[in-house]
C-alpha cells in the first residue's frame, strides 16, 4: 500500500501548535486520539498535564504549550493527543490540531539555527521549508527528556 | 567465551527449569540428613537419585565440567548410601560447597559464558572422602581398639564404649522386646585381608541385626584402622543361636564370643561417653536392595502422575493475561454504564434487552476469568522459603550460635510478585534474628534459657491478607537503649525520647537515620537497614509491626495483600479528583465538626478517644493550601496506621470501596510524593492511589 520511500525523504505527521506548525517523524507516533479527560497528577513539572487511560494503560500526557513557552492554548474540537512510543512507553502530547501526514525531502531540511522562532532550539532537529510553509521538526528525546537543566527562552 | 553446548536453546530452557528442581531437592534433602540421626534409606536414595539425574542430563547436553562434578559427587553419595561412609558435617559441607559450585556452572549456561572456577579443589575433597571412606582430617574417632585389650584380662568381659544416644537407643530397643548382645571375633587371616574381612563381617552382622556400635567402627576399617579382633553391639529380636550360625557360616573366623549386654557396663562406660564419636550410624541395617527398588519405583510414579497435569507457562505470558483481564474489567463496568444510558433514553427495546443479557454473561465471565488468572499467578510460599534452612545454618554457624529454625505454612500461596519482592525483607530480618537477636549458647545458659535458640518463621492466610512472622527466642529489643541511640545521633529530642511509649520507642529503628549511621549493635543489633525492610514491604502495600520483650525475644509481623495487582481500596474524592486509599491501611473512617480540630504545636490535631491524632488535609497536599473560606463545616476523616503511626486524612467525601488494579505512573512522572500510582475506574478515568506511609513519613518529620 505504501509507496516506496526515497532514500532521501521521511515522512512526518503534521500538527499545529498555536500558529505554528510542526512535524514528528511518522515511525515514532503510535496513533493519535481525540481529546481525553486527564487527571492531574500533583506535585509534578507543569508540563505534565497528567495522566489518561489509553485502553487499559495508564500513560502520561505532556502539554507542549508549556513546555515550549508557549501561551496557553484553549480545547477545541480540533484539539488532539498525539500518542508516542520512546523506548518501549507511551506518552501522549497534547496539541491544537492534526492535519496531515507528508513526505519531506532532506534537502528541503535546514539546521534549526537559521530560523530562530517559537520555542528553544534544542528541542529542534531541523525546519523544513515546504512549498506553502514550514515545519518545525521536533527532536522528541529532547521534548520529552525530563529534569533537564536549560532554561527555555522564548525568543519571538 | 561461548561454552559449545551440545543442546538447542529449547532443550537448554527445559534443563535448566530441571537443574533447579534437583537442587532444590539435594539443599532440602542434605538439610536433612544433617538433621536426622537415623539412617533414612530413602531419603539417601532420593539424593543419589538427583545427583544421578543432574550426572546424566549435563553429559547429554554436553557440559563436561558440570558433569564431571556431579560424577564425583555421585561416587561419595553412592558410598553414604552403601553405609560404606558415615554422615558428618563436614561430609554434609563439603556436598554443599558441590552445590554451591553446580550453581556456579549452572549459571554459565544461562551467561553462555563460562566461569573462572575451578574445580580441583572440591574434586580432590570428594574423592578423598570417597577413598577414605571417612572425613579426611580434624576428627576424634573411636578410642582404638587397643584399648580393648585391657578389659578382657577383668572377668572375660567384653566392653565398648558407648555415647548416650547409644545407650538411649539399646534402652529403649529393650522395652520394646529387643535383644542386646555383644559379640568379639577373632580373625585368622593376612594382616592385609583384615580390612576386608572385618568389612564383610560387620555387613553380614547388620543384615542380622542392628549395629549399634562397632569397634572398630565401619569409618575405621575404611582406614585400615583394624586389629584382628572386631567388638559389636548388636540388638536382635532373634536368638543367640541366630548369630553363633551366621558367625559359623562366615569363613576366617579364628574365636567368637557372645553374651548379652549387661547394665553394669553401662555404668562403667558413663564418663568416657562424650569423647566417642558420633558418626557410627550404622543403624537399623536393612535389606536394602529390596527396599530401594520400592521406594524408588512409588516416587516415580507419583511424579509422572504430576508431569500430566502441568504446563510450565512462561511469567511474561502470565503478566500480560492479567494486564488484559484488567482491561476487560475495565469495560465491563462501562458497558453497564453504556447500557443505563440506553435505559435512559428509551423504553429497552429487544436489541437493547439483548445486549442487556450478554453485558450480564460477560460480566460474569469476567470475574471468573479473573478470579482464575489471580491463581495462577499464585505460587506457594515454599520457593522462596525453602532456601532459608540452608542459609540461617551457615548464618548460625559462622556466627557460632545454636539455633533451631522451624519453618510453617509453606504451602500458603502469594502472588508471584510478591514473592519476588519479600525475598530481601525477609533475608534480613532472618540474618538479625541469627546475628543480633538470638544470644550466645553460653550467654543463653547464663539466662537460664536452652542453648539452642529457636527461630520461627510462620506463613498464614488472614482474610485478604498473608501474614509472616519471624519469631525469635533471643534478647529482644531494649526500646530504652533505642531512645537513648536515637537521641545521640540527634533523631529525636530528650523531650521527645521520654514522651514516646515503649513500643513507638522500639519501631525507632526503622528510622533511616538510627539504622545506617553506625551498625548500632548496642541497640539489640537490630538497626542495620531496617528503614529499607520496611521501605520494601510498604512498596508492596504491606505493612510490618514489631513485638518485642527483652529476655524473650521479638516477633516481626508482615501483613501483605494476597496480589501486587489487585487490591482494596477505599475511594475518596478531594475537589473535583478522586483518590484511592489501600484498604490494608486504613483502621476507620469518622465524620467529624470542624470546631473539634484542635492545635498541637500549631498543627491540626483531634481527639479520638482519648488520643491525639495528626491530621493531613490530603487538599492542601495535593493542590496547595486550603483558605478558610472553603473549609467545610463537616470533615470525613480516614484515620490510617503503618508500623504503630496513626494519622487522619481529611477528605471531602467519601466515594466508596471496591477492588482496583493498580497501574504505575511509568518513568515520565516519575517519583510523586504522596502518590503511589494509578488505577482506572468504572468510568474510564484515572484516579490516583494515595501512598499512606509516604504521607505519614512526611508527617512525622
Amino acid at each position: 500500500m505504501a509507496e516506496e520511500l526515497m532514500d532521501n525523504e521521511n515522512q512526518y505527521v503534521v500538527f499545529r501548535l498555536d500558529r505554528e506548525i510542526y512535524g514528528l517523524e511518522i515511525s515514532a507516533v503510535r496513533e493519535i486520539i481525540t481529546m481525553q479527560p486527564i487527571t492531574e497528577v500533583p506535585g509534578t513539572e507543569d508540563y505534565i498535564e497528567g495522566v489518561i487511560n489509553l485502553r487499559g494503560r495508564v500513560i502520561p500526557v505532556f502539554n507542549l504549550h508549556r513546555r515550549f513557552n508557549l501561551a496557553e492554548g484553549e480545547i477545541t474540537r480540533s484539539t488532539r493527543i498525539v500518542v508516542v512510543e520512546v523506548e518501549g512507553n507511551s506518552i501522549g502530547m497534547v496539541v491544537d490540531g492534526v492535519s496531515e501526514v507528508v513526505r519531506i525531502t532532506r534537502d528541503l531540511i535546514e539546521q534549526p539555527s537559521s530560523i530562530l522562532c517559537g520555542i528553544g532550539e534544542e528541542y529542534l532537529t531541523g525546519v523544513a521549508k515546504m512549498a506553502d510553509r514550514l515545519v518545525i521538526l521536533l527532536d522528541l528525546n529532547r521534548v520529552l527528556q525530563v529534569n533537564e537543566g536549560t532554561v527555555l527562552e522564548n525568543i519571538c | 567465551m561461548g561454552l559449545n553446548l551440545d543442546a538447542s536453546p529449547e532443550e537448554l530452557k527445559i534443563f535448566l527449569e530441571e537443574v533447579e528442581e534437583h537442587f532444590q531437592t539435594l539443599e532440602e534433602d542434605l538439610l536433612r540428613l544433617e538433621k536426622e540421626d537415623e539412617f533414612n534409606e530413602d531419603l539417601m536414595q532420593e539424593i543419589f537419585r538427583a545427583s544421578h539425574t543432574l550426572k546424566g542430563s549435563s553429559a547429554t547436553i554436553g557440559h563436561h565440567r558440570m558433569a564431571e562434578l556431579t560424577h564425583a559427587m555421585e561416587n561419595v553419595l553412592d558410598k553414604l548410601r552403601k553405609k560404606q561412609l558415615a554422615v558428618s558435617r563436614e561430609l554434609i559441607d563439603i556436598l554443599f560447597e558441590c552445590l554451591d559450585h553446580l550453581r556456579i556452572l549452572r549459571d554459565e549456561i544461562i551467561n553462555d559464558e563460562k566461569s573462572d572456577l575451578e574445580l580441583e579443589g572440591i574434586l580432590g575433597k570428594l574423592s578423598a572422602v570417597q577413598k577414605s571412606g571417612g572425613i579426611p582430617a580434624g576428627r576424634v574417632d573411636i578410642q582404638p581398639p587397643s584399648s580393648k585389650a585391657s578389659c578382657q584380662e577383668s572377668e572375660r568381659k567384653i566392653e565398648i564404649d558407648l555415647t548416650w544416644e547409644e545407650k538411649d537407643r539399646i534402652h529403649n530397643a529393650v522395652e520394646q522386646g529387643l535383644k542386646p548382645y555383644i559379640i568379639r571375633l577373632t580373625f585368622d587371616v593376612e594382616p592385609e585381608m583384615l580390612a576386608v574381612r572385618a568389612f564383610v563381617t560387620l555387613m553380614a552382622l547388620s543384615e542380622l541385626a542392628e549395629v549399634v556400635k562397632s569397634q572398630p567402627t565401619a569409618d575405621e576399617i575404611e582406614h585400615e584402622k583394624v586389629s584382628d579382633t572386631l567388638v559389636a553391639l548388636l540388638l536382635t529380636e532373634g536368638e543367640e543361636e541366630k548369630i553363633t550360625k551366621l558367625v559359623n557360616e562366615l569363613p576366617s573366623i579364628a574365636g567368637c564370643e557372645i553374651q548379652l549386654y549387661a547394665d553394669d557396663i553401662v555404668r562403667k562406660t558413663d564418663s568416657s561417653a562424650e569423647t566417642v564419636n558420633e558418626a557410627n550410624n550404622l543403624s537399623e541395617e536393612r535389606n536394602q536392595t529390596g527396599d530401594q527398588a520400592k521406594a524408588g519405583s512409588a516416587v516415580k510414579n507419583v511424579s509422572a502422575k504430576k508431569a500430566n497435569r502441568t504446563v510450565r507457562v512462561d511469567v511474561d505470558l502470565l503478566d500480560s493475561l492479567m494486564n488484559l483481564v484488567g482491561e476487560l474489567v475495565i469495560d465491563r463496568t462501562r458497558l453497564f454504564q453504556i447500557l443505563g444510558n440506553l435505559e435512559a433514553i428509551d423504553e429497552m427495546d429487544e436489541i437493547s434487552q439483548d445486549l442487556g443479557r450478554t453485558s450480564i454473561h460477560i460480566a460474569r465471565v469476567t470475574t471468573q476469568l479473573q478470579e482464575q488468572i489471580m491463581k495462577a499467578r499464585m505460587l506457594p510460599v515454599e520457593n522462596l522459603f525453602n532456601k532459608f534452612p540452608r542459609m540461617v545454618r551457615d548464618l548460625s554457624q559462622k556466627a557460632g550460635k545454636e539455633v533451631n529454625f522451624v519453618m510453617t505454612g509453606q504451602e500458603t500461596e502469594l502472588d508471584r510478585s510478591i514473592i519476588e519482592e519479600i525475598g530481601d525483607p525477609l533475608i534480613h530480618l532472618l540474618r538479625n534474628a541469627v546475628d543480633h537477636g538470638i544470644e550466645s549458647p553460653e550467654e543463653r545458659r547464663a539466662q537460664g534459657k536452652s542453648s539452642t535458640g529457636q527461630l520461627k518463621l510462620q506463613a498464614s492466610h488472614e482474610e485478604n491478607h498473608i501474614i509472616i512472622t519471624i519469631k525469635d527466642d533471643g534478647r529482644g529489643i531494649d526500646p530504652e537503649q533505642v531512645r537513648q541511640s536515637a537521641i545521640k545521633k540527634g533523631l529525636i529530642t530528650e523531650e521527645q525520647a521520654k514522651r514516646l511509649t515503649d513500643k513507638e520507642a522500639v519501631n525507632l529503628i526503622f528510622m533511616s537515620g538510627l539504622s545506617t549511621a553506625t551498625r548500632v549493635t548496642d541497640v539489640s543489633g537490630r538497626g542495620v537497614g531496617m528503614d529499607v525492610v520496611r521501605n520494601n514491604i510498604e512498596k508492596i502495600n504491606g505493612a510490618i509491626e514489631i513485638n518485642s520483650v527483652v529476655g524473650q525475644g521479638t516477633e516481626f509481623k508482615i501483613k501483605l495483600p494476597l496480589t501486587l495487582a489487585i487490591i482494596r481500596a477505599l475511594l475518596v474524592s478531594i475537589g473535583k479528583s478522586v483518590y484511592a486509599i489501600p484498604l490494608s491501611t486504613i483502621t476507620e473512617t469518622i465524620r467529624m465538626q470542624r470546631k473539634q480540630i484542635e492545635f498541637v504545636n500549631n498543627r491540626e490535631v483531634i481527639v479520638v478517644r482519648g488520643k491525639v491524632l495528626p491530621l493531613i488535609r490530603l487538599k492542601s497536599v495535593f493542590s496547595g493550601a486550603v483558605s478558610e473560606e472553603e473549609q467545610k463545616e463537616k470533615l470525613f476523616i480516614v484515620v490510617v496506621n503503618l508500623a504503630g503511626q496513626q494519622v487522619g486524612l481529611v477528605v471531602d467525601s467519601l466515594v466508596g470501596e471496591q477492588e482496583i488494579v493498580i497501574k504505575s505512573l511509568g518513568k515520565y512522572i516519575g517519583d510523586v510524593q504522596g502518590i503511589s500510582g494509578a488505577t482506572i475506574l468504572g468510568d474510564g478515568s484515572v484516579a490516583l492511589i494515595v501512598d499512606v506511609s509516604n504521607l505519614i513519613k512526611k508527617a512525622a518529620s
